[in-house]
This record gives C-alpha cells, structure tokens and sequence, in this order.
C-alpha cells in the first residue's frame, strides 16, 4: 500500500480530482443540511454525475458528498432544531439550545471541530485497518466467504432499528430479489415468467433508489407540510479556542473511539454511534448535569461519534465488499457500475485506486473546516427553502441517475414501483436496510453456498467441521442472532420487576 | 375482526401470499440437471421459505401488539403524486426527460402546496432545463429526447 503512494499522489492532486473533492464535499454539506436529504439520497442522488467520471474521481466524488452529508446535517439540527440527516439527531439536544442563547457559532464550532476530528481519526483508522483485514479475507475460499456473508446479513438485521423478526424479513426479500434474473451457476432464467427484461434481474440501484429516495418523496406527499422552525440567529462559525476544551478531550477521544468502532461493524450505522456516544458522554463527561440545555460536550459527544462512522464504515466495505449500512450499500452498488467490485481482491488487484481512495478521504475530512466554515453561512438561508422544490428536484435526478445506469426504461419503472414498494413496507416499521443490504449481498451468498456445496458434494455439515475459519464464523453468526433476543428477554424481565 | 382486516395484516398476508405463489411456481418449472449442481432454485426455494415462515411471525407479533401504521394525511394527493411519478419514469424514454419533466415538475410542486403560478411555472422549465443543459452539454451524457424534436 505505502509503496503506491506517489501513484495515488499523482492521481489525486490533478485539477479534475481536487475539483471533485471541494464540489463534492460541498454538495454534501448543503444537501445534508436540507432535512428529508439524508446521506443515502444525497449520494444517490450525485450517481448520474459520477457517469462521466473516471474511477478514482467517481469514488472521491461519492464519499465527498458522503462525508460532507453527515457533517451538514448538524447544520440544521442546530439552527432549527430539525437534523438534515438522522445521524445529527442527538445533536439538536444541546446544538439548539445553544442556538437559542444567542451562541448558534459557537455551537457550530464545536460542531465542525468535532466532526474533522472524528472524520480525520476514522481515515487513518480506514488506512490501517481495511488493508489488514483485506489480508486476512485473502485466503478466503467460497465457504469461509459464506460463511462472512452470513455474518454481515446477520449483524446488519440483529442491528436493525425496531423489530428484529421485521430487519429479517425485509433481508430475506432482498435477497431474493437479488435471485430473481439468471441463475449465477448454469445462468438458467428464475422468476422471469417471459419476462425478458427480467434475465438480468432488478437492478440493485434502481430498487436502492425507489426505497430510499422515492418512497421518502412519497412519505412527505402523503404529510400535512410541517412548519418550518423558527432559523437562530447566526453571524458564522466561532471555533472553540484550545483553552476552551479543557475538561472535554476526554469526552472527544470517547466519542471518536465509539464511532470508529460503531462504524465497523456492518449494519449499526453513525445515528447509532451518535446516540451512543451521546448517552456516553452524559454518563462520564465532568458537565453531564448540563447536557440537554446546551452543553458542548453533547455537541462533541454527536459530532465526533457519526463523523467517526464514515471512514469505520468504509472498512468492511472497501476490505470485504460488505457494506457497514445504506449509504455504503448504494456506493457498492455505484462502484460495481465504474467496474470497481469492493472486496479483499480489489486490495491486492490495484493498490494505486485504493491508495488514492484513502488518501482523499483524508483530505475530505480536512476541507470540512474551511468549507464548514465558509459554507455554514450560506447553507443557514436555503434551510428555509420549501420542500415542495427539494423533492421535486431528488425524483427529477433520481429519473435521471437511473436511466444513465443502463438507459432501460424498464429500470425506471422498477425504480418507480420500488417506490411504492418501500413506502408500504415503512408503514408497517419494517427497515429498509437490510432489504438492500441483502440485495448487495445476496448473489454472493447463493454462490458461494452453491460453490462450497459442490465442494463438499452436497455435506452442509462439513463447512463448519472441516473449514475451522467458517465455524468460527458460523458461531460468532448465532450469537449475532441470538443478542437482540437474549436482550430483549432480559429488558422484558427488568421491566417487569420494576412494574 | 378490526384487528384481521388492519393494514399491516393484509400487507404481510400479501406478502405471504406472493412468496407462497412464487415457492409453488418453482414445483412446477423443469430445470437442467448439471451433475452435483443443485436446482437454480435451490437457494430461492430456502429464501422464499424463509420469508413465509417470517411473515406469519411478523403477523402473529403484530395482531397480539395491535399496532396500526400512522393514518395517511393526505391519501388523495399520494395516489395523484405517485401516479404522476410513475407516469413520469415510464415517459422519460418515450417523451423524452425535458416534456415529462415539465408537466411532472409543475404537478408536484402543486401537490406540495406551492400554488404561485410563476414560481411553478420558472421551477417547472428552469429546473429541468438545467439538468438538460448540464448533462447533454457539459457532462456530455445525451439525455433521452422527444419525438418532436432534437433539441430537447
């Protein structure tokens, strides 16, 4: 890897890449101020322009807008009390009220410190541990690849917010609309009853961006239009000077630890991380007492924690081609389209692209503060802007970002009737998740089951017995599983004694 | 009776439904046999099972939580609006992005309680002209046109 650094050098510092890197984390930062964006359609949204992009830009350009969206949203959450993104949740606790004693800059520069703190760690945190576990996944054969994927679907569902049985549900439907096309072993057609458009299956994209994104849309058509917050009062970003973080360095290195450890795992997610680190920091921090009426240790403990996610995130997803939530979820599916396949070979195969991927999203997480800084002010005014003109706008480009995908028109309606399929399925609380990270994950899963048990000539048994790294798997899979219930078993209990 | 017929049963007894419907169509299918190779839909089979035996759960759990989804406010303007963005994702290559877009823009800023006729109407053409502008003539990605013209 070190040894391909002066290649990704040059393939980074050239007009196209550095251009990308500050439009992009623009982009992402005004689109993940607007409430109702989030960070899966913001980067969803941005797919058509990657088109014409070459390999390394298309990437930056993806997790510039990514890491941008996830900074963005505390803009909102500050200055009217309603998170752009739902990782910028448990920053409305103390960013508002901040906001409202007349202190909205320097709520936004604990803010924008945190975030760059927490962004930065997590790179050298993606630099060191991606390739590593890279070299571990190497020696992978088809069964112990099973048996990780296995374990990714199973951490992401056992995680997923609400109802467990719900999270595997929406997983198992994802897989097997991943099924549906040519048969990945003797390319046999399956559910295609005629249907030729079918052969080659759902577009993976196409159905992420009708769950996400269009059935958002349809979810705010269906709402009375909610009153717009009142903006605080905002003159720009005051950043805390270093004598102000004493007594809160602690609480920093806590929540980018909780972050960067959050974000590996597949499934959890940075709202997770930010609650977490949250409830962490009002537990330990020396100004517990004042979290919740403007404290900027809250401020930290948020920030810190969901910016820390991005890079922890792109671990599992750059090393082994499982994505850590949604968002990765759609830029797997978005690198496969720039015939980038995420996973421990594309390590080995081209260290220069990897190289160059690492290297700027370092330097994504350093533009956060002048960018923050110069953008937060301009960002404050569109915050008031209508939604009506917002999701206009995201199903215009969604439109358009799927027909670039492959030009079918039968996509288009797959996207459309994804839509409609994914704001039914919010109604009943099932997560939406795993129902894409199955999707991502599913052809593999068939073919690496249906490889081993040629393998073993039809012997289930043998992949845990005579493939030690597979059993290991399969045992740490069954106590994934088995968590949430235990969990759920003991809170049960708890409460019942204390009624 | 309330509870059977509530929105979350139907939903999950239809999604019983097709995987059910789906399993059984796969008892009929002839397949080619490859040696040890299993059956293309050896691993559907597994999956489509799976997501039965799940929604009877899901079902189970929810008749005995009595949970009902949150009342739709505006059930009028939802159909209206994704009706016209499935007219609008079947247009795009038939019309061309530029015609669908139009009309398509103007109705959901109308569902979206933007009633100024000008904003509508400058939103409506600036918008998707813009995208239109972008694409064919900066990223150089053709965007598909209608049948009455080149231009757009």
């Amino acid at each position: 890897m070190i040894s391909a650094i002066p290649d990704a050098l040059a393939l980074l510092l050239t007009t196209e890449a550095l251009l990308t890197l500050v439009l992009g984390t623009v982009l992402g930062i005004i689109l993940g101020a607007m409430p109702g964006i989030g960070s899966t359609v913001a980067v969803a949204m941005v797919l058509p322009f990657t088109l014409s992009m070459g390999q390394a830009p298309a990437i930056l350009l993806l997790l510039a807008v990514y890491a941008g969206s996830v900074y963005g949203g505390s803009i909102s959450a500050i200055l009217i009390n309603t998170p752009g993104t739902p990782q910028s949740a448990a920053t409305c606790f103390d960013g508002y009220p901040m906001a409202q004693r007349g202190e909205a800059g320097q709520a936004m520069g604990w803010a924008t410190v945190a975030s760059v703190v927490g962004g930065l760690v997590s790179a050298v945190v993606l630099l060191i541990a991606a390739p590593q576990l890279a070299a571990l996944a190497l020696n992978f054969g088809p069964i112990e690849t099973f048996a990780l994927v296995l374990l990714g679907l199973t951490c992401i569902v056992s995680v997923s917010t609400g109802s467990l049985v719900k999270g595997l549900l929406a997983g198992a439907i994802g897989i097997f609309l991943a099924s549906v096309g040519g048969d990945p072993v003797t390319g046999q057609p399956r559910f295609t009853f005629g249907n030729w458009q079918l052969i080659s299956g759902f577009n993976l994209l196409a159905v992420v961006i009708g769950i996400f994104a269009l059935s958002e849309v349809f979810v705010r058509a269906s709402k009375k239009a909610d009153e717009i917050s009142e903006l605080a009062q905002f003159r720009g970003i005051v950043i805390p000077r270093w004598r102000d973080w004493t007594g809160r360095k602690k609480n920093l290195a806590k929540s980018v630890l909780i972050g960067n450890v959050i974000g590996v795992l597949p499934g959890t997610g940075a709202a997770t991380a930010a609650f977490i680190s949250y409830a962490e920091g009002k537990r330990s921090s020396p100004n517990r007492d004042a979290f919740g009426t403007g404290e900027p240790d809250g401020i930290v403990s948020s920030e810190a924690a969901n910016n820390a996610v991005t890079g922890g995130a792109l671990v599992p997803t750059m090393a082994l081609g499982i994505p850590g939530d949604a968002i990765t979820a759609v830029m797997l599916a978005t690198l496969t389209l720039h015939g980038i396949t995420p996973g421990f070979r594309l390590m080995e195969d081209n260290p220069t692209l990897i190289a160059a991927i690492f290297a700027g999203f370092f330097i994504i997480n350093l533009l956060l503060l002048p960018l923050g800084m110069g953008l937060a002010r301009v960002a404050a005014p569109i915050l008031r802007m209508r939604e009506g003109f917002m999701m206009t706008g995201v199903v215009l480009l969604c439109g358009v970002g799927i027909y670039f995908v492959r030009g079918n028109p039968f996509d288009l309606l797959v996207m459309g009737f994804a839509g409609v399929f994914g704001f039914i399925l919010r109604r009943q609380g099932v997560p939406m998740a795993p129902l894409v990270i199955g999707m991502v994950l599913g052809p593999t899963l068939e073919l690496t089951l249906r490889q081993g048990l040629i393998l073993t000539r039809g012997d289930m048994t043998s992949f845990a017995t005579d493939h030690p790294i597979a059993g290991v798997l399969f045992v740490i899979t069954a106590l994934a599983l088995a968590f949430p219930i235990v969990r759920g078993t003991l809170a049960r209990r708890r409460l019942s004694k204390t009624t | 009776m309330q509870i059977i017929y509530s929105e979350r049963i139907l939903v999950l007894l239809a999604v019983l439904i097709a995987a059910g419907g789906l399993f059984a169509s796969t008892l009929g299918a002839e397949y080619r046999l490859l040696g040890t190779v299993q059956s293309p839909v050896f691993f559907p089979r597994i999956i489509l099972g799976l997501i039965m035996g799940l929604s009877v759960i899901v079902m189970v759990q929810d008749l005995m939580a009595q949970d009902i989804p949150p009342a739709v406010e505006k059930w009028g303007t939802l159909v209206v609006f994704v009706i016209a963005s499935l007219v609008f994702a079947n247009a795009i290559t038939r019309l061309g992005f530029m015609v669908s877009a139009v009309p398509f823009s103007a109705l959901a800023l109308w569902i979206f309680n933007i009633r100024s006729p000008l904003i509508i109407a400058a939103y409506a053409v600036a918008v998707p002209g813009s995208i239109v502008v972008l694409f064919n003539h900066i990223l150089k990605l053709p965007l598909p046109t209608s049948p009455f013209t080149y231009f757009f």
